[in-house]
């Protein structure tokens, strides 16, 4: 089985965020970077059956960006992902956080609607964290070519993220920051949670470098 | 989709508060005045474009409810847009059942939701008590042909797509989208009702929220996407030229 370079492609659109190394083991990268508390990207496989990618950007709480989250469980004959920039205050309050990081995606959001086996995550929880912008689909492979298609949204919406984050400015609104940072534990319980209900032998491993 | 008649089109508020009697168990009375304005001005509405009724209604005895308000308008016997909103008082922190149901000739369009009043993302126990009731019912309506296409697409939060503050005031359960074709269309019933009773059986447990910091949090993002429908919702300029400046702002403050 040749699993779609997943890792590979992600990574090389964050090597344009200035990054640290901090940790590397079983095909998972730790970053460290000078507006992010965290980047990590990787994938680790089970056997012929599963390619498992994730890659996660958790923002300091100054810099007031959201938190980028994409997954990619690959088999032989579907892709399910979900990739998305998640709002890390309450978007439907904080107008203007919701016009520069949340609608210029509603281009993107739109087009990958057209991609086959389109449809809303599945599990609930993590779909409350959800943007209006994400992207999720299950996607059957019929052909190569639709790897590649299912792997566009995430190194779309990365590149986009890694713009925001480029031209993100620390505040120093302590009550904004202190919002910021009740909605990004929030929101990695609830990754953390899922990857404890579906990937339960790995899920130490992956919440411990991912999250 | 083939056409619809007029004289065939769904009677929204006799097939989903009526025949069920949605709010058989509930004291319910007429809303005099609905943030100042007069609601006898949505009642019995007679106008050259359209005819309607828009009723409102409070809890007898009771400041749980701020208003159960539904109706319907007809357009020139060509096309209907009924609308149904559940809105508990200012002490409680129930999600906002809003429902938008309109109908032409050639399509059905739906929107139902339990909008939550918090960030969700937050507040895992107010998903738990409020929303995960809608996940069967949900997960069910999902699948009505137009809410998925033809090709296996679930496309639901799909009819606000070009209204991103819309989108935003939705929960993680939204019924939003098109259904296609005519045999179909009453299939929708269910969820516009199965939520209805979600939310009233919510109401029948609901327990005033103490002051402090949740409260006003909550009442920033009721009065924040209460304020949004009410003066984006790009159906106002519509309704205004139908019915008038002063039931316009009555209508649209009684179904958002």
């Amino acid at each position: 089985m040749a699993w779609t370079p997943y890792t590979d492609k992600m990574t090389e659109i964050l090597k344009q965020l200035p990054l640290k190394e901090v940790e590397s083991a079983d095909g998972i990268t730790v970053y460290e970077s000078d507006k992010a508390e965290k980047v990590v990207v990787g994938s680790v496989t089970v056997g012929d059956e599963l390619q498992y990618g994730m890659c996660t950007i958790i923002p300091k709480a100054e810099y007031v960006l959201p938190l980028f989250y994409s997954r990619w469980e690959e088999r032989q004959d579907s892709i399910t992902i979900l990739v998305d920039i998640m709002p890390t205050v309450d978007d439907l309050v904080d107008e203007p956080y919701r016009f520069k990081y949340i609608e210029p995606m509603g281009e993107s959001w739109d087009r990958f609607a057209k991609l086959a086996g389109i449809c809303p995550e599945e599990d609930d929880d993590l779909r409350a964290a959800c943007s209006i912008i994400y992207t999720g689909a299950k996607i059957p492979i019929e052909k190569d070519g639709m790897r590649l298609a299912a792997l566009a949204p995430h190194t779309d919406y990365l590149k986009k993220y890694v713009e925001y984050m480029q031209g993100a400015e620390a505040t120093g609104d302590q009550v904004k920051i202190k919002e910021v940072q009740r909605k990004i534990a929030a929101i990695r319980g609830i990754i953390s949670d899922f990857v404890r209900r579906t990937q339960a032998d790995k899920a130490d491993q992956l919440c411990n470098l991912f999250l | 989709m083939s056409r619809v008649k007029f004289e065939d089109m769904i009677n929204f508020i006799e097939e989903v508060v009526e025949r069920p009697n949605l709010f058989g168990g509930l004291d319910l009375e007429p809303l005099e005045t609905y943030q100042g304005m007069d609601t006898s001005l949505g009642r019995n509405i007679k106008k050259p474009m359209a005819t309607g009724d828009y009723r409102a209604f409070r809890l007898k005895g009771s400041d749980k409810v701020d208003k159960i308000a539904y109706g319907e308008l007809h357009y020139m016997k060509r096309a209907k847009y009924c609308s149904m909103n559940m809105t508990a008082g200012d002490d409680y922190d129930l999600p906002i059942y809003a429902c938008e149901f309109d109908e032409s000739a050639k399509r059905l369009s739906i929107t139902v939701d339990l909008m939550p009043v918090v960030d969700t993302a937050v507040y895992p126990e107010y998903r738990k008590k409020y929303l995960d009731p809608l996940a069967d019912i949900w997960r069910k309506s999902r699948t009505i042909p137009g809410l998925t296409d033809e090709d296996g697409r679930c496309l639901v939060q799909r009819r606000y797509g070009p209204w991103p503050w819309a989108r935003a005031s939705m929960s993680h359960f939204p019924i939003d989208g098109r259904v296609p074709d005519s045999s179909l269309r009453t299939k929708i019933f269910e969820p516009v009702i199965e939520f209805a009773k979600v939310w009233l059986g919510l109401l029948e447990n609901a327990e005033p929220m103490p002051e402090g910091d949740y409260k006003n949090e909550v009442l920033t993002r009721k009065r924040a996407l209460q304020k949004y429908f009410r003066e984006l919702d790009p159906g106002g300029e519509v309704l205004k030229k139908v019915v008038g400046h002063e039931a316009e702002r009555l209508i649209v403050s009684l179904i958002f």
